[in-house]
């Protein structure tokens, strides 16, 4: 694990970091030159300058670094007891007591500079695990929020040229513009930098940094957005430059930034002159003022439905930007008594040359502002409904983004008030007879009434209000909002005495989405009769849930909340309507979706049903659906010998169910499109959640008669994967991706607008079931432990080692005879087990972990899904040595703390471990364990989940190992899985365990000796490598 | 060449020669036609040609187009430029222009509170046609009236007044009052700052709030592992970025052309030009993945 930091010195940002003390204890003994007169001993846990690059850009570099390269420095870090505290327990451990002082280490740092550093500069910003074993430090992370807030304020054009004194000469600069919020986030930003940020000086400084975090960040924004501006703007070819002026807009381009003018008293007062030029701006935005627009309604005019006599009031405040509940009248301002002043804490000069200025710039944007300036003392003006309305719509969006601050009345949000017109729709159509024939497609009559403010309008009513010709009309005491728009839609309606003819379909879209058509008219309510009205209330959850019988061919027994998630599959099936099933991990996604398989299968259905996976759960669907729905044969279109093209598709039509993965999903489209699905299911959805890549593509091209989504991520949670998933399951519901982004994803991500966020759940809610495990409904049906096998499969190399040890054992056993031939097989056993769990392990060579084993992956998977859903796991093997490597290769992954107790670990500490499991807010949320530690006692139920890496077959031991969690104090259903490497000696010994086998007397699973009285033959076919092993 | 014809100007016979080019010199904004867009600009150009005739004027609007002046600096009630003509030294210029008094600023000031208006359009870089009239209302004016307001000077050998070096600087002043009226007014004696510290009965006098951030006290970094490797927690909820330009350069725009630019080019193009290559660099490829 390498930890990441970035510190600022001497102008620019150097690149640092910590290493993880590797396993076996060594600690390479760095080179370092005696400093001077402060001793500063290199650290021990720093990374070497080439390794700092290496941590960057592993693998095949991406980029070569230019500019200069690692230099030696100090860093002034926190030391106990002559040792440096490093940042976070995944480097090494903390001292557990003493006081700490800064004191000097040398380490190597490299000045980021050019391409490379902009790249992790972003990353970093992004998530703090940049890749495995690889963190970003809260330093690097705060510089690179502050690099990416620069290169905002670029793009925004929030910037001024100016120029600067170096000490390389004058220089030109592009200066940001901090105005309003943007100087309040930048203050945030600094506010976010660590003092390991600023924590270096030059080798041989005497004394330690002192925090100017502040300076740092400035110089370090003006830095960053400097470079930005100038890659927009490469240098052009050098025209003559005859003035200072053009030798400043000349360095305002390309790399160099230097003004090449060499009239020192000349660049001076040049550069007096661009500050006075640029003081009406500085002052803006240095004075910590803001103005501040009030709209305010007039008191409702004695008779109603009459335009308002009162007149609308706009107000100006003043705020200050340290109080923002301090909103003083601009009235007060121009009064000669400093009381306004005094509360503002600014000087009258200072106050009203900025009112003024701002008051100037409003009016720019506002006529009526504009107006109010020409009358001495202006502090308001009035507006009559026209008027009004024309501010709101008009001038108000202008103002705010200026930066004005507008305190509109609260009925308007911002997109306008209530509308004053709905539409409200009747759809009439016949009781549902029999089970099928009817799909969306189908016409309905739908008769329309306009309603304002809840009252139907007629005709003629609808005309006078149109004749009133104002935008904002009020009744009943609300103001809202008259839509020429919607006028004209709801005439044309009446035009044909409200009668229109449209498909189910789009009627069950309007009912969601409210609005007819994508940009139509609200429509406040669909009342509707007969099978569409039965279908509209299912979909709204409303009614008495008629569940399904579970089909005859299904072999197992349903609980009742899995009977009715697989009803609800089926009604949504039967409308030919997208379903998205998302419930917890471990509530049996998997059966559900079997169980609608084979009701499918036995009401006739005779196309092949396609399932699509990842990759590591291919054989767990193949297992799973023999187990539960025997009577599908599953086709699993995977490695290297799967059929192409024709054959693919005769081989598929004569399976109910055909299995693949995400990859060959895009891969092998073509094939794949040619036959004629029944429906596609998409297992761990959320691999299509961005729906430019060409899996997300491939996924929705598929023709088929429904579609289902499996995913254990909370799905409403992603506002941004939500449109991926829907376009899938329901293409054309949520519009299109720019629609949606502009209806949902910007109010609801940016402005949290809630009601956008209902709106989206209305519409997307009935075809989500989501359902936890803490859930009442739910809980109940939960046995308190649910054991489940994880069908993991090998990687070529662990097959081609297995197949290996194999090879040599049968050599090795032939003739052999009693002891010798009791220890070899013993020996063969462990072994293989060993390259089951990893090669790494088995070959002990320290070498990489990631990407070698089936059951490492599939582990890393589903602790990665337990944790985002904020639990904890335990994971038990059987090897000390394989405990070690998990640890080390969770850590890396997960970038977290993971703790391992093993037989070794001495008593004091690990009580210290297990209290800290269960009682600390942040502790890890994974333990290893080896499972003879497993066996002493020990309380750990503040763990839900609980993984066996590798089985010992003997049940009682994993019981027991299993009880750490699972015993008294534990409140929640625990969950627990035992990893079983597909086609290997760990199927069949898990298999003739379950049947419950016994050899020659011995109960098979009291130990492993029995293994030792098989006859060589059935030896072999225990332990033989089927082909279905190996992963693709 | 062409022989260039002498002319007649009421005192001698005067062959028009070329004057010296003048590299970086400060060049006349506007090319042909009037200088100066603004009225007060265009007022300060019509005292000048209402006081002389004859072919000075159009060879100083010639001089000022050409970047022939070399220098120039705008004090209370002074104007100083060097201007360069025939010879191998620039002539040197002085404008001498009357100054109101601190009592007479007080009234104009005063005034000036009542309308606020006018102030606010100045700050906006406008002088409204009611400024001059609160000067009128007071019995002052705010250019000059009269020929003997203006006391001109110039080391040329040419006896009228104002000579074409003169009226050169006069151009260019229109322009320059153009961008920044407060130039007028600082060369009648006000300057912008002093006149907003004064505008107002009331108030803690012309007290300077520092506009640069104070100098950050250094503060030692802490020893603490956990204060030491963290900093405060980031602010709640993803910002929401702040509304895009809406138009290119406005900020430039909004600050007007810079006084006295000796550019080759036009300073408002030049700087358009800037930002709308970087707008447009931009579009083309933006940097960062949205988040999708």
């Amino acid at each position: 694990m390498i930890i990441l930091h970035a510190s600022w010195l001497d102008r620019r940002l150097l690149l640092w970091g910590e290493q993880s003390v590797p396993a076996s204890g060594a600690v390479r003994p760095r080179r370092g030159r005696p400093s001077a007169s402060v001793q500063a001993k290199p650290l021990p846990f720093g990374v070497e300058g080439e390794c700092v690059e290496k941590a960057i850009n592993p693998g095949p570099p991406r980029w070569t670094r230019t500019g200069p390269g690692p230099r030696a420095t100090w860093a002034w870090l926190p030391t106990v007891g002559g040792q440096a505290v490093p940042s976070s327990p995944l480097i090494g451990p903390l001292p557990e007591e003493g006081t700490a002082a800064l004191l000097p280490w040398q380490i190597a740092a490299l000045p980021m500079e050019g391409a490379w550093a902009e790249d992790l500069l972003v990353r970093s910003a992004e998530r703090e695990l940049l890749e495995h074993g690889l963190l970003a430090g809260a330093d690097l992370r705060a510089w690179a929020a502050l690099s990416g807030f620069a290169r905002e304020l670029a793009a925004r054009q929030a910037c001024l040229p100016g120029c600067e004194s170096t000490p390389n000469g004058w220089a030109a600069r592009w200066h940001p513009l901090l105005a309003g919020e943007d100087g309040e986030r930048f203050e945030a930003l600094v506010r976010a930098l660590p003092p390991s940020a600023t924590c270096l000086t030059e080798k041989g400084c005497a004394q330690a940094p002192a925090g100017r975090s502040g300076e740092a960040a400035k110089a370090f924004l003006t830095a960053v957005l400097d470079v930005r501006m100038r890659q927009l703007l490469p240098a052009v070819g050098g025209g003559p430059v005859d003035s200072v002026h053009d030798a400043w807009l000349q360095a305002l381009r390309g790399d160099s930034p230097l003004i090449r003018w060499k009239d020192a008293q000349a660049l001076s007062l040049f550069a007096d002159q661009l500050a006075r030029w640029q003081r009406p701006i500085r002052l803006e935005t240095q004075t910590g003022l803001r103005l501040n627009f009030r709209l305010e309604e007039p008191e409702p005019s004695p008779r109603p439905g009459k335009r308002a006599a009162a007149p609308w009031r706009l107000r100006y405040l003043v705020q200050p930007l340290e109080d923002r509940s301090l909103l003083v009248p601009v009235g007060e301002v121009w009064k000669s008594r400093g009381l306004a002043f005094r509360a503002l804490g600014r000087g009258a000069g200072e106050v009203r040359e900025w009112l003024l200025a701002a008051l100037g710039q409003a009016a720019a944007l506002c006529p009526p502002v504009a107006a109010s300036l020409e009358r001495r003392e202006p502090g308001e003006v009035e507006f009559d409904d026209g008027a009004a309305h024309r501010f709101l719509t008009q001038f108000a969006p202008a103002l705010r983004a200026s930066g004005f601050g507008l305190l509109l009345p609260a009925w308007w949000t911002g997109r306008g008030a209530r509308p004053a017109l709905t539409l409200r729709a009747q759809v009439k159509s016949p009781k549902m007879a029999g089970a099928g024939g009817l799909t969306l497609a189908a016409l309905v009559q739908v008769n329309w009434t306009v309603m304002m403010g809840g009252q139907p309008l007629s005709a003629g009513e609808l005309a006078a209000l149109a004749e009133f010709k104002a935008p904002l009309v009020r009744f009943r005491g609300e103001w809202m909002e008259l839509d020429p728009a919607t006028l004209g839609e709801a005439a044309a309606l009446l035009g044909r005495r409200g009668k229109e003819s449209l498909a189910a379909g789009e009627v069950l879209r309007m009912a969601l989405s409210g609005r007819r058509g994508e940009r139509g008219s609200v429509v406040e309510e669909v009342e509707a009769d007969g099978w569409i009205g039965e279908m509209m209330g299912r979909l709204r959850g409303e009614g008495r849930y008629r569940p399904e019988e579970p089909p005859n061919g299904f072999d197992g027994t349903l609980r009742p909340y899995q009977e009715r998630g697989y009803s609800w599959l089926a009604f949504l099936r039967q409308w030919g309507l997208g379903a998205c099933l998302a419930d917890d991990m471990g509530l049996g996604k998997t059966i559900q979706t079997l169980a609608l398989l084979q009701r499918e299968w036995e009401r006739g259905e005779k196309r092949p049903v396609l399932l699509v996976c990842p990759t590591s759960v291919v054989q767990n669907w193949v297992r799973e659906a023999a187990r539960f729905t025997p009577g599908l044969k599953a086709l699993v279109h995977h490695g290297t010998e799967r059929g192409r093209a024709a054959a693919f598709a005769r081989t598929a039509r004569a399976h109910p169910l055909v299995v693949t993965s995400y990859g060959l999903l895009h891969r092998d489209l073509d094939a794949i499109r040619k036959v004629r699905w029944a429906g596609v299911i998409l297992d761990e959805a959320q691999n299509i959640k961005n729906p430019e890549t060409r899996q997300s593509k491939a996924a929705r091209s598929v023709p088929s008669d429904y579609r289902i989504a499996l995913t254990g991520t909370p799905v409403e949670n992603h506002v941004g994967d939500l449109w991926a998933l829907m376009e899938f399951l329901n293409p054309g519901l949520l519009g299109t991706q720019t629609a949606f982004r502009r209806d949902f994803y910007l109010p609801i991500q940016m402005e949290k607008d809630a009601g956008a966020a209902g709106r989206l759940k209305a519409m997307t809610g009935p075809f989500v079931l989501r359902r936890l495990k803490t859930d009442p409904s739910v809980i109940s049906d939960l046995p308190q432990k649910v054991e489940m096998k994880e069908y993991c499969t090998l990687t070529r190399e662990q097959a081609g080692l297995y197949a290996a040890v194999l090879k040599e054992a049968e050599e090795a056993l032939e003739g052999t005879e009693g002891i010798s031939r009791r220890g070899l097989i013993l020996a063969t056993l462990s072994k293989l087990k060993q390259v089951c769990n990893h090669p790494a392990q088995f070959l002990k060579d320290h070498s990489p972990l990631d990407g070698r084993s089936g059951k490492l992956a599939r582990l890393t998977e589903l602790l990665g899904e337990a944790m985002e859903e904020g639990d904890r796991a335990l994971v038990f093997t059987q090897f000390a040595e394989m405990g070690e490597l998990l640890r080390a290769h969770l850590q890396d992954a997960f970038g977290r703390e993971t703790l391992f107790l093993h037989g070794g670990t001495p008593r004091v500490r690990r009580d210290r471990m297990v209290e800290r499991f269960q009682t600390d807010p942040d502790a890890p949320p994974v333990f290893i364990l080896s499972l003879k530690a497993g066996g002493t006692g020990l309380n750990l139920t503040r763990a839900n989940h609980v993984f066996h890496f590798d089985r010992w077959w003997n049940p009682s031991v994993e019981n027991q190992a299993t009880d750490r969690a699972f015993r008294i104090g534990q409140h929640r259903r625990v969950q627990v899985r035992k990893f079983v490497c597909a086609g290997t000696l760990e199927e069949r010994i898990d298999d003739m365990i379950e049947k419950k086998l016994a050899v020659a007397g011995q109960v098979i699973g009291a130990g492993e000796s029995w293994l030792t009285e098989l006859s060589d033959r059935d030896l072999k076919a225990v332990f033989a490598l089927s082909r279905t092993a190996v992963e693709e | 060449m062409r022989r260039r014809r002498s002319t007649w100007d009421g005192f001698s016979y005067y062959r028009p020669e070329p004057p010296k080019a003048v590299k970086g010199g400060i060049r006349a904004r506007s090319q042909r036609g009037a200088f100066a867009s603004q009225w007060w600009g265009r007022r300060w150009i019509a005292t000048l040609e209402g006081f002389s005739i004859g072919a000075r004027l159009g060879r100083g609007r010639s001089y000022a187009r050409g970047g022939q002046v070399a220098d120039l600096t705008i004090e209370p009630g002074r104007v100083t430029a060097a201007v360069q003509g025939t010879r191998s030294k620039p002539y040197a210029v002085e404008i001498r222009l009357k100054v109101l008094t601190q009592a007479q600023w007080g009234e104009v000031l005063a005034a000036l509170a009542e309308q606020p208006i006018q102030a606010a359009r100045l700050l906006a870089g406008e002088m409204p046609p009611s400024f001059e009239e609160l000067f009128q209302g007071l019995h002052f004016s705010l250019f000059p009236a009269r020929q003997d307001d203006l006391k001109t000077q110039c080391s040329c050998p040419d006896w009228s007044n104002p000579c074409k070096h003169i009226a050169a600087v006069y151009y260019l002043l229109g322009e320059a009052f153009d961008g920044d009226p407060f130039l007028l007014l600082k060369l009648r004696g006000m300057e912008r700052e002093a006149l907003f510290a004064r505008l107002g009965t009331a108030g803690s006098g012309p007290r300077e709030r520092e506009v640069e951030r104070a100098a950050e006290t250094a503060e030692p970094l802490p020893a603490d592992p956990a204060a030491f490797w963290r900093g405060a927690p980031a602010a709640d909820g993803p910002w929401i970025p702040g509304a895009p330009a809406p138009v290119n350069a406005a900020a430039v725009k909004r600050l007007g052309p810079f006084p006295f630019w000796r550019g080759r080019e036009d300073f408002m193009n030049a700087m358009e030009r800037l930002y709308n290559e970087a707008a447009a660099a931009l579009a083309r490829d933006p940097g960062e993945t949205p988040h999708s």
